[in-house]
């Protein structure tokens, strides 16, 4: 490498030094050091309450620095606000999307450019755009309107408009949460484009192996300050997640002591209908053992909410089997099916895991007061209630200020620890646990999938439906994919390759050696959906990227 | 720029949500004495006129006391129907029934003595429950909003009180005047004194009040009632059958405005009068009454001590001061509007905001976690 000209001679296009930022009572960034060159992909990981994102509302000017400068390309920076970033040619696209769901794609691009004409704003977008899809290997329909396109589309649409404004530095903050692996790898040839260009790309995430893919540099924040700064080729995901966590992590798969026992629940050709009499789930087949981890994977919206609903009492299948230790249970109501022994450990933990408003005590018995002790009669017995309570905080190690905090006010991992000793507290048959770790820290993450392994191995069922296919390989035994309400495979976790999932995911069955997975396949099959969408696109996505 | 930011705070203090109600009201009371000004009554000069008549005087203080009695039993009644997010808007609807069925017994149905009484307080309940058992229904099997129903069935309730006394149960003894027939004695309630403080309704109200914050705070159905306030969705996964419940604390609610319509004909007037002269909107301030006490039982018994002064007071303001009848409806509009205006403050706090930020709401505040 020529030393004058190498990349070390030259400013590096987005510099961060000894940037404080304090907030009453807690220093979220303290002296943090950051430096992201033109053409790296540079990865920012940690743990929530690391400090990550009051680094990124700084970068965006959403808030200012207590202390420390602000550097591009050499050249201080003072950012009053997210337009300053924009005009300095940083730009965002946050988890949340900040798009206009009813408008078109060009309505929503030209509202983020600054020389929009006033009168038919989107007729010069055209030309503009087409380069841009070209040159990054996008497709985007500039006459759909975002309502209707999938989070993967949703975010290229962010990443245009990134683009369009100008941006030499693009933050991604969790870029891949909503999107199949094959959008994820059509996400990272993009990353890939903009670092030929020369541009930078500062990536938010959790998920070590894809930070160890991607990235070329990775900077771990812990509790506000830098802990580690290394090259990616230089660690590896154990190296990371202790940098993260303070302390050793587990991870990887770790078998079940002995093998699964009898079937405990048996779902036979179970069909759901939504509200309006869509159906969601069609004809699904399903088997779990005592003792065994069945993962359900899917796209978000496939079915995977309706299978915990009618498996835990909230939903009425309309046609099918649901058999418990060998009893049709299906039609029976939550309570009916709590006190069986089924409990779930739901994908809304804020709204219906827990009443917000109510007492840590009382959620912590939130499904369990009609059972002794708690329930005496018609009442409840609150000094049981609060004895509990004060087990639960301990042995989970709940953080809260009090067992009669409202429970609203606890963090989100604290929230699930609160589920979780309620719901793993007592009799279990069948654990339903949706998204358990979604939006967890990595400690939280390793204390729920301790937990459902600890139930695994105390010989209950465990049903587990996440977006998170590491999750599913590290725990499942067997993973089973959903694709329109319909189970498009069932795989071996120990052996799958996430490819094969993520074909699964898409609809695809030739993983499967093209046939179609002989229980779930149902008469009704081609009658559904004419091929309007998503259909057709995954294999064409696989074979093309 | 420095500025100012909202931020949501977390369970408000017993103490922010007492000196916040009392601020409301202090500045409700504030808004009156501007409006006596506007009608050219010295406010400072009414106040001690209104605390003299009222508060001062042994009798004007009963009269405060049997205002409060009809606030105190719908008002408790609509705290349970409120802690559920039932919005009972028919309390009026399900005092006058009361009232009917109560004057139903009192006037032809033949019972010992001793019986007559306590059989006007169950029928009256019963009455005012059923009438509750509509609305309830249909938002529990339908989704029909209650706020609707229950607030239409006030209008069927004042219409059929209206008809009985103007037809089939006008008096026999009173021509021109659309009352019934005057209560045997024994249909008539015991009162303290040459006062109208009927004692037997106001200690019904005070049991009631202790029964309802008993209910909510010790027993599984109230549990299960504060789950579904609390959060819908979370009552859903509890198993908490709403049907059930909705129709139990709708018939307490409703039975318990019952009540205060009893009150009103066997301790006031003693006969079923024009609904207009049966109750003063009792049933809309009641509404105020389980809000202003937080939707808890026992302080709505405080809460309806207080409208109840805000009512006897509207006697003495016309009686002493000249004002139009309306004053008091204006006054109570106050107090309410004030109640709701300060919500905010028990639910956000300003505080400084970040130096040169400029911050939307979603993307204020440190890292959460």
């Amino acid at each position: 490498m020529p030393p004058s000209s190498g990349p070390q001679a030259r400013p590096p296009l987005l510099e961060l030094r000894g940037v404080t930022k304090r907030f009453p009572g807690v220093v979220a960034n303290d002296a943090v050091d950051l430096r992201v060159r033109r053409g790296e992909v540079h990865a920012l990981l940690g743990e929530n309450g690391a400090g990550k994102t009051t680094l990124v509302h700084m970068l965006y000017g959403l808030q200012a620095p207590d202390e420390g400068a602000l550097l591009m390309d050499g050249e201080p920076l003072a950012l009053r606000s997210p337009r300053d970033a924009k005009a300095a040619g940083i730009g965002l696209v946050a988890q949340h999307f900040h798009l206009a769901r009813r408008h078109t794609v060009a309505e929503n691009l030209a509202l983020a450019l600054p020389d929009t004409p006033a009168w038919f704003p989107t007729r010069h977008l055209a030309r503009r755009v087409d380069a841009l899809a070209e040159r990054y290997g996008f497709e985007v329909d500039l006459r759909a309107r975002v309502a209707t396109l999938s989070p993967g589309e949703r975010q290229r649409v962010e990443i245009l408009k990134a683009l369009l404004q100008g941006a030499e530095a693009l933050i991604l903050d969790e870029p891949t949460s909503v999107l199949t692996p094959q959008e994820a790898h059509r996400l990272f040839d993009v990353l890939g484009r903009m670092k030929q260009e020369g541009r930078g790309v500062i990536l938010i995430s959790h998920k070590l192996d894809e930070v160890l893919a991607v990235a070329d540099r990775v900077t771990v924040l812990r509790g506000g300050r830098v802990v580690a700064q290394v090259d990616a080729t230089d660690t590896d995901a154990a190296d990371l997640a202790r940098h993260m966590v303070g302390r050793e992590v587990r991870r990887g798969r770790e078998a079940a002591p002995r093998p699964a026992g009898d079937v405990r629940l048996s779902v036979r050709d179970l069909h759901v209908g939504d509200a309006a009499g869509e159906p969601r789930l069609r004809g699904v087949h399903l088997e779990v053992r005592a003792g065994e981890i069945v993962g359900v994977a899917g796209v978000a919206g496939n079915g995977q909410a309706e299978l915990t609903q009618v498996l835990t009492g909230l939903r009425t299948p309309t046609a099918g089997r649901i058999e418990l230790d060998g009893a049709d249970v299906a039609g029976e109501g939550v309570r009916d099916l709590f006190a069986r022994g089924v409990v779930h450990i739901p994908e809304d933990r804020n709204d219906m895991g827990v009443a917000g408003g109510m007492k840590v005590a009382e959620n912590l018995v939130l499904r369990r007061h009609r059972q002794a002790p708690f329930a005496k009669g018609r009442m409840v017995d609150w000094r049981a209630v609060d004895a509990h309570a004060e087990g639960a905080i301990r042995d989970y190690a709940i953080a809260t200020p009090s067992r009669d905090a409202v429970t609203r006010n606890l963090s989100g991992g604290n929230v699930q620890k609160v589920i979780l000793a309620r719901e793993l507290g007592g009799e279990t048959g069948l654990v339903v646990a949706s998204h358990p770790s979604y939006g967890l820290d990595v400690a939280a993450t390793e204390l729920t999938h301790d937990l459902l392994r600890e139930q695994r191995d105390g010989g209950a069922a465990v049903l587990l439906v996440s977006e998170d296919l590491d999750e599913l390989l590290d725990l499942a035994d067997r993973i089973v994919v959903l694709f329109r309400g319909e189970v498009t495979g069932v795989v071996d976790a120990a052996t799958a390759t996430r490819e094969a999932i993520g074909l699964l995911m898409a609809g695809d069955r030739t993983p499967l050696g093209g046939a179609p997975d002989a229980p779930s396949a149902t008469a009704n099959d081609p009658a559904n959906d004419p091929a309007n969408d998503p259909a057709n696109d995954p294999a064409a996505g696989a074979g093309a990227e | 720029m420095n500025g100012l930011r909202i931020e949501r705070r977390g369970a408000p203090s017993a103490a922010l949500v007492w000196g916040v109600s009392l601020g409301a009201v202090a500045v409700a009371m504030l808004g009156t004495g501007l409006l006596f000004a506007a009608f050219g009554v010295a406010p400072l000069e009414a106040a001690r006129v209104i605390v003299e008549r009222t508060i001062l005087d042994a009798r004007g203080a009963s009269e405060v006391v049997r205002r409060a009695i009809p606030l105190m039993l719908a008002g408790v009644g609509l705290t349970l129907a409120f802690r559920a997010r039932f919005w009972n808007i028919g309390a009026e609807g399900q005092l006058l029934i009361g009232a009917v069925a109560a004057a139903g017994v009192a006037l032809f149905v033949d019972l010992p003595g001793v019986l007559t009484i306590p059989a006007m307080f169950v029928v009256g309940f019963l009455a005012a429950a059923a009438w509750g058992l509509g609305p309830a229904l249909l938002k529990v099997r339908l989704g029909v909003n209650e706020i609707i129903t229950t607030l239409m069935l006030n209008y069927v309730a004042i219409y059929l009180v209206r008809w009985l006394v103007n037809g089939p149960w006008k008096g026999s003894s009173l021509s021109g005047f659309a009352y019934s027939d005057r209560f045997d004695a024994a249909a008539i309630l015991p009162t303290i004194g040459t006062t109208r403080l009927h004692w037997p309704t106001l200690v019904l109200a005070v049991l009631a009040a202790v029964a309802v914050a008993w209910l909510l705070a010790r027993t599984r159905f109230g549990f299960e009632v504060r789950m579904m306030g609390e959060s819908p969705e979370a009552a859903r996964y509890a198993g908490v059958d709403f049907f059930r419940t909705t129709l139990i604390l709708v018939l307490v609610s409703a039975g318990a405005a019952g009540l205060a319509g009893v009150g009103e004909v066997a301790g006031i007037h003693h006969r079923l009068v024009d609904p207009g002269s049966l109750s003063i909107g009792y049933g809309y301030t009641a509404i105020i009454v389980a809000l202003l006490a937080r939707r808890n039982a026992l302080a709505a018994l405080v809460t309806a001590l207080f409208l109840g002064w805000v009512a006897a007071s509207g006697d003495v303001m016309q009686v002493a001061l000249r004002l139009p009848s309306q004053i008091t409806g204006v006054v109570q509009g106050l107090v309410l509007l004030c109640i709701i205006a300060a919500e905010p403050i028990l639910e956000y706090r300003l505080v400084r905001a970040p130096r040169r930020a400029a911050t939307p709401p979603d993307a204020a505040g440190p890292e959460a976690t």
